[in-house]
């Protein structure tokens, strides 16, 4: 006797979020979205801990001969800031978080072309993380960020090693992440789905992953030969044993001026995503704002000397890193203006990301053009080692990548937890993060100029009124940051459903439910427009 | 994508030309020819990781795309050399101390 066949199963709509609860499945998930929520709760703690660090530091400086700490705890304040914000937060932030989630929905695929190496490599992340945070337990570090020797090796008695250890662990994970975009974005796009159809956003991240591929084994290695000089008296930077201490330097800045570019990438890729959309309008020029990436990915690698400009880098040597540094302004102008194109004569809306996506672009510009002071020899030599630098690079770092992470973050915010925060209180924070932002770093600038030395624990009397505008910065700028913290949990239970396209986009990733399913599509999607497409797309827009 | 078939013979006679190679770069260690001793030595070290890459790590055998990227790395590698010694290679060119 036969039974009926039982009917197909429905295709399940269950989301990737309800979908097996529990920690396990969410410690050993292989799914790309849950593995960019476990970086977006790291990272999001990594940078409450380095903010901690630099609340401490500017409160110390409300007083002239410093408030609160002595020489050597702030020396390891502003040490345990810079590594922690720089590995731990600035590095994995956007390609971690929404890189992860993002670019498999982007090119319509499944998951990343490796998904335990993606899991591994929050692992190998989170290793190098508590690695660093022990070392920095255990009595901190003192060297800067920026390991320079012979203090690293020779004089510091802080815990080098074991924080350099933490670093170079985490480098690892670097390398899987960007290993795994580089396959994924050239082998897993749905049909359709041609190179110049991609979003921008997968052009940067593209490019992002090809510096983080380059550069990030040169890190690992200086950092294990600071580590061998250090523990072992092996020759490398110390010219007693038959080093060269300028080598260090060549060698770190070979990677992190290139780091850089690691943070600044991914945030040009969101933005490319923002303005388009909330200004109804194709991006201006596609194929420059595409190549740019490219661009500044390899031109990144030519321009490291303009770090060493008075370090006894030779003058000929410093004349060519001098006009390579201004040659990588051009890429990043090209994005620049063709955003700013993009608006032109677009029916602009001023929503929250979009909020965020104008204050990277006016702050980026600050930052970038603040890079061409210090890329011209004169100039440099006043303001090296000043809070100039320290500026400019906040605008940069903070300007720039923060923004348009927390410009990100909003935007695909529906998609991540399929709900919407409270946009009055979101803009409201857009506009506290801006005003807190300038309000600590600009009044830097001017001190820098002057001649206030970064990371000095004590300066002249006049300086302190600067010194007190940019602390009162700094707090309205915590505000600004705790705030969509706390929004966006509340909206994660208690916000408005967004459904699939809150922002009538063209990306693939909202052509799927809000939260998508644990597959990300229901059937493989295919690509039938050019990215931008919203005259082409307008009818599937408005239904949605 | 399937092994690719590499006759015996290929490796041996790589082998050979390799310690050749070597046995030049000892000879010519004799030879006195001042900076050119270092230019020669590495110019043989570099057709020998070349071949080593080639033959036995199957570089020539791969994906144009694999190919591209080795060859990648190894341009990145040069960058970084020779950006390094426009440093200390115009160093003591100015009639100044430590420029
Ligand atoms: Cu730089």
């Amino acid at each position: 006797m036969t039974t009926p066949q039982a009917p197909p199963a429905a295709p399940s709509h269950i989301d990737y979020l309800s979908e097996r609860q529990g920690i396990w499945p969410w410690l050993l998930t292989t799914d790309h979205k849950r593995i960019g929520l476990l970086y977006t709760a790291s990272i999001t703690g990594f940078f409450f801990i380095g903010g901690f660090f630099a609340l401490l530091m500017r409160l110390h400086l409300l007083e002239p001969k410093g408030a609160l700490f002595g020489l050597e705890t702030y020396n390891k304040l502003f040490t345990m800031h810079g590594i922690i914000m720089v590995w731990f937060f600035l590095i994995p932030s956007i390609p971690g978080t929404l890189g992860n989630f993002l670019i498999p929905m982007m090119i319509g695929a499944k998951d990343l072309a490796f998904p335990k190496l993606n899991l591994a490599s929050w692992y190998v992340f989170m290793t190098g993380g508590i690695v660093t945070l022990y070392s920095m337990l255990r009595g901190g570090v003192d060297t800067g960020w920026t390991f320079y020797v012979p203090f690293s090796t020779t004089y510091s008695t802080a815990y080098v090693a074991g924080a350099a250890i933490g670093i170079f662990i985490a480098g690892f994970s670097s390398i899987m992440t960007g290993l795994n975009f580089i396959v994924t974005i050239h082998r897993m796009r749905a049909p359709g789905m041609t190179w110049f159809r991609m979003p921008i956003f997968l052009w940067s991240m593209y490019a992002t992953s090809l510096v983080l591929v380059l550069a990030t084994p040169v890190l690992a290695i200086t950092l294990l030969m600071v580590i061998f000089e250090r523990l072992f008296r092996v020759g490398i930077f110390d010219p007693s044993l038959g080093g060269d201490p300028v080598l260090f330097q060549h060698m770190f800045w070979f990677y992190s001026h290139p780091a850089v570019y690691i943070m600044i990438l991914p945030a040009m890729a969101v933005i490319s995503e923002i303005i388009p959309t909330f200004s109804r309008k194709p991006i201006f020029g596609y194929t420059a704002v595409a190549y740019s990436s490219l661009g500044i990915a390899v031109v990144g690698f030519l321009v490291w000397g303009h770090h060493m400009f008075v370090a006894g880098l030779s003058v000929y040597s410093a004349m060519a890193f001098s006009f390579l540094s201004y040659l990588v302004a051009i890429p990043s102008a090209i994005k620049v203006f063709n955003w700013t194109a993009t608006m032109v004569k677009g029916s602009v809306s001023w929503d929250t990301p979009m909020l965020y996506a104008i204050g990277f672009l006016g702050l980026f510009t600050i930052g970038g053009m603040t890079g061409l002071f210090l890329a011209a020899l004169g100039i440099d030599v006043h303001v090296t080692d000043t809070y100039f630098v320290v500026a400019h690079f906040h605008y940069i770092m903070v300007g720039g990548a923060v923004m348009g992470y927390l410009g990100g973050v909003h935007y695909w915010w529906p998609k991540i937890s399929g709900k919407m925060y409270p946009e009055g209180l979101a803009r409201l924070s857009a506009l506290i993060v801006f005003i807190g932002f300038n309000l600590t770093f600009f009044p830097q600038f001017i001190l820098g100029y002057l001649g206030m030395p970064r990371r000095y624990a004590a300066y002249p009397d006049e300086f302190q009124f600067l010194h007190v505008l940019s602390t009162a910065g700094a707090t309205i700028l915590g505000v600004g940051y705790i705030l969509p913290l706390c929004y966006l949990i509340w909206s994660w239970k208690y916000g408005k459903p967004a459904g699939r396209n809150p922002w009538r986009a063209t990306g693939l990733e909202w052509q799927t439910s809000s939260p998508p399913p644990s597959h990300n599509f229901e059937v493989t999607p295919v690509c039938t427009h050019p990215a931008y497409d919203f005259e082409g797309m307008k009818e599937e827009l408005e239904l949605a | 994508m399937a092994e690719p078939i590499v006759r015996k013979r290929t490796y041996w006679i790589v082998y050979v030309v390799l310690l050749a190679l070597t046995l030049l770069t000892v000879l010519l260690g004799y030879l006195h020819m001042g900076e050119f001793n270092m230019v020669v030595a590495i110019a043989i070290a570099t057709i020998q990781a070349s071949l080593i890459a080639g033959f036995f790590m199957h570089a020539l055998y791969e994906a144009p795309l694999v190919r591209v990227v080795t060859v990648g790395g190894v341009i990145w590698f040069l960058i970084m050399m020779t950006l390094t010694l426009t440093d200390y290679h115009t160093r003591g060119w100015l009639p100044f101390p430590g420029k």
